[in-house]
């Protein structure tokens, strides 16, 4: 189109039609989608129940209230008290920030390392390119819940170590899709002609090639943010998580739902339901919010 | 195609040396060794010092990473240092009939019911029961299976009295007591694999449909029966089959929790037996196991999409 309209030098007006605004489009794009709704509420309201967490919470998380244990929903504990008679309710709202920051913290940590490590692998080349490829190829063909085990014995628990250990597995599936992006982008003619121009490496990377890399890394973070939120929490299941009374961070869903904290749990098997359901949604909410991305940011992923 | 299998069959082994590096540093910069664990077992100073010695724990690295090595290249993966008398060959030999069973189980399940709905959904795409497969699929994605597995086993016993064997049985010393155990958590990992299984065979059918020979199969008559059984779906099945290979090393993690939840003795809960016990040769030797399992479905995987599409072999 754009060739057309220089070759000839005059464009025909009446052909011509006016592109509606940037609000009209974008509130097109999400009324012809429900699904993208649907996550982009879920996500909202995860964020805002983990950022007002002290003002949801009826009780403190982990306050033992003994006299009321076990007891089911009612209008003072809402979702019913453990066997400890700590307050469900309050508990699955604190959850709702452990998930939160372990998922967005380790996905961001991990996508950064990954984006650097996946350029340099394909831009540099060489030794360095074979031995990050090596390296990745290791940590992913251990199923990630052993690898986690494993470095979280070395890092010990809390919320900060599994970050760090979960940031370890998401950098080398970022890596490999950058460095396959940038394989290809760095063929392309516009990068060719820039390097023509006198353009350093640097300058290519940082102005031409990662700019047309950030949907597909923007796409693939939003649904790794989800699988980071899963792995904590089959983690803190396992026990091997965030303790499940952590000072500062109170409990995660995952360690809720950990065997010896349900021990009592046929008196009161409406605790299994809340953290899991929780956990549920808002994996489903980033899964989803992945798929609106990528129809919003790059059209030709569209049904992939 | 022999050199494309030989080239990547070297780079697999590679990868595979290479877990056995990061493992073995992971391994023992974790505080706490396995002589400290046996003192739960009670055993007197002198006779530490003596399995200190014979384990040759305070031998610098590399000569255990060396001694170690030798030993594995020999066939010989060590003794477990937590349980006497038992070598991590012979662990690895009890275990991994449970996890197999698992995976088996599950990739039955996920191939008999993924497929299909994949098949129904493209073929009827963009109808309400496309929507509702996708739904359940996208779910799939999304649910925890340590938490699906708390809430089949806690209602499944509320509501239906329903509890499942406590104890492992073989499968070939009683199939039904067996199959009592393995079919729930089986179908949790199934429920996983089959929304990708689904997933990936909408999207591959979709793809087939768009082909210029399924519009000559319709033109000449055919019925939509037979253009999607015989025309679309055996050209679908290829990718398919090439991404299920690819799931093997998710589907080895959601056993660790399985297994764990559901009390089953396989390689899961063992590799979490020998992560508590800081059983270093048993930790090792299942880690390179499932890693070497991992290398090879992947290798499978690849090695069928080269055979169905000669353009993957030039790569």
């Amino acid at each position: 189109m754009s060739v057309n309209e220089s070759a000839a030098g005059s464009v025909d007006l009446n052909a011509v039609t006016v592109r509606p605004g940037r609000p009209v489009r974008a509130a097109r794009f999400f009324l012809r989608r429900p699904l993208a709704v649907f996550s982009v509420s879920i996500v909202t309201i995860l964020c805002l129940v983990a950022a007002l967490a002290p003002f949801i919470a009826t009780h403190d998380p982990i306050t033992i209230y003994p006299a009321e244990r076990l007891s089911g929903p009612s209008l003072d504990h809402f979702f019913g008290t453990d066997s400890l008679g700590r307050d469900t309710f309050s508990q699955s709202v604190y959850g709702a920030r452990v998930s939160l920051l372990v998922g967005l913290l380790a996905t961001a940590l991990g996508t950064l390392a990954g984006t650097v490590l996946g350029m340099i692998s394909a831009y540099i080349g060489g030794w360095a390119d074979t031995l990050l490829q090596q390296l990745s190829d290791a940590v992913m063909a251990m199923p990630a819940i052993i690898f986690l085990m494993l470095v979280g014995s070395v890092l010990g628990q809390g919320m900060f170590n599994v970050i760090w250990a979960l940031a370890l597995v998401v950098t080398p599936y970022v890596s490999r899709i950058v460095r396959g992006s940038v394989l290809s982008l760095r063929e392309a003619p516009y990068v060719e002609s820039a390097r023509v121009a006198g353009a350093g490496p640097l300058r290519i990377m940082a102005i031409h090639i990662l700019p047309n890399t950030m949907p597909l890394i923007i796409v693939t973070a939003s649904v790794l943010v989800g699988s980071a939120m899963l792995a904590e929490g089959a983690l803190s299941f396992l026990g091997l998580g965030i303790p499940s009374d952590d000072p500062t961070w109170k409990v995660s869903w995952g360690s809720m739902l950990s065997p010896d904290r349900l021990r009592h749990i046929e008196q009161a098997p409406w605790l299994t339901i809340y953290p899991g359901a929780a956990l549920t949604l808002a994996v489903l909410g980033f899964n989803l919010l992945g798929d609106t991305l990528r129809d919003a940011l790059d059209p030709r992923l569209r049904g992939t | 195609m022999t050199g494309y299998i030989v080239r990547r069959g070297i780079a697999s082994f590679v990868v595979v040396w290479v877990v056995s590096i990061i493992v073995f540093l992971l391994i023992h910069a974790a505080p706490g060794d396995p002589v400290l664990a046996k003192l739960s077992q009670r055993i007197p100073e002198a006779q530490l010092q003596a399995l200190r010695e014979q384990i040759g724990i305070d031998d610098p690295l590399p000569v255990q990473y060396l001694r170690w090595l030798g030993n594995t290249l020999q066939g010989d993966l060590g003794q477990s240092l937590y349980r006497d008398q038992q070598t991590v060959a012979s662990r690895l030999a009890d275990t991994f009939p449970v996890t197999a069973e698992l995976l088996a189980l599950s990739i039955l399940f996920s191939t008999l019911v993924g497929i299909p709905l994949g098949v129904i959904s493209a073929a009827r795409q963009d109808t309400v029961l496309d929507y509702v497969i996708r739904v359940v699929s996208i779910t799939g994605l999304a649910v925890p299976a340590f938490w699906l597995g708390t809430v089949l086993i806690v209602y499944g016993g509320l509501w239906f009295g329903y509890a499942t064997p406590d104890i492992y049985v073989p499968l070939w010393e009683d199939p039904v007591e067996n199959l009592k155990s393995f079919w729930m958590p089986a179908l949790i990992l199934g429920y996983n694999l089959c929304s990708i299984t689904m997933r990936f065979t909408r999207s591959a059918v979709l793809e087939v449909l768009r082909h210029d020979y399924i519009r000559t199969a319709r033109a000449k008559g055919l019925r939509e029966t037979t253009v999607v059984l015989r025309h679309v779906l055996l050209n679908a099945a290829i990718p398919v089959i090439a991404v299920l290979g690819n799931q093997v090393v998710f589907l080895l993690g959601g056993t660790v929790v399985v297994e764990f939840l559901f009390h089953l003795p396989g390689l899961g809960s063992t590799s979490m037996e020998a992560l508590s016990t800081r059983d270093y040769n048993l930790m090792l030797g299942i880690v390179m196991f499932v890693a070497t399992l991992t290398v090879t479905a992947n290798l499978a995987a690849d090695v069928a999409a080269a055979a169905s599409d000669p353009r993957v072999r030039l790569r």
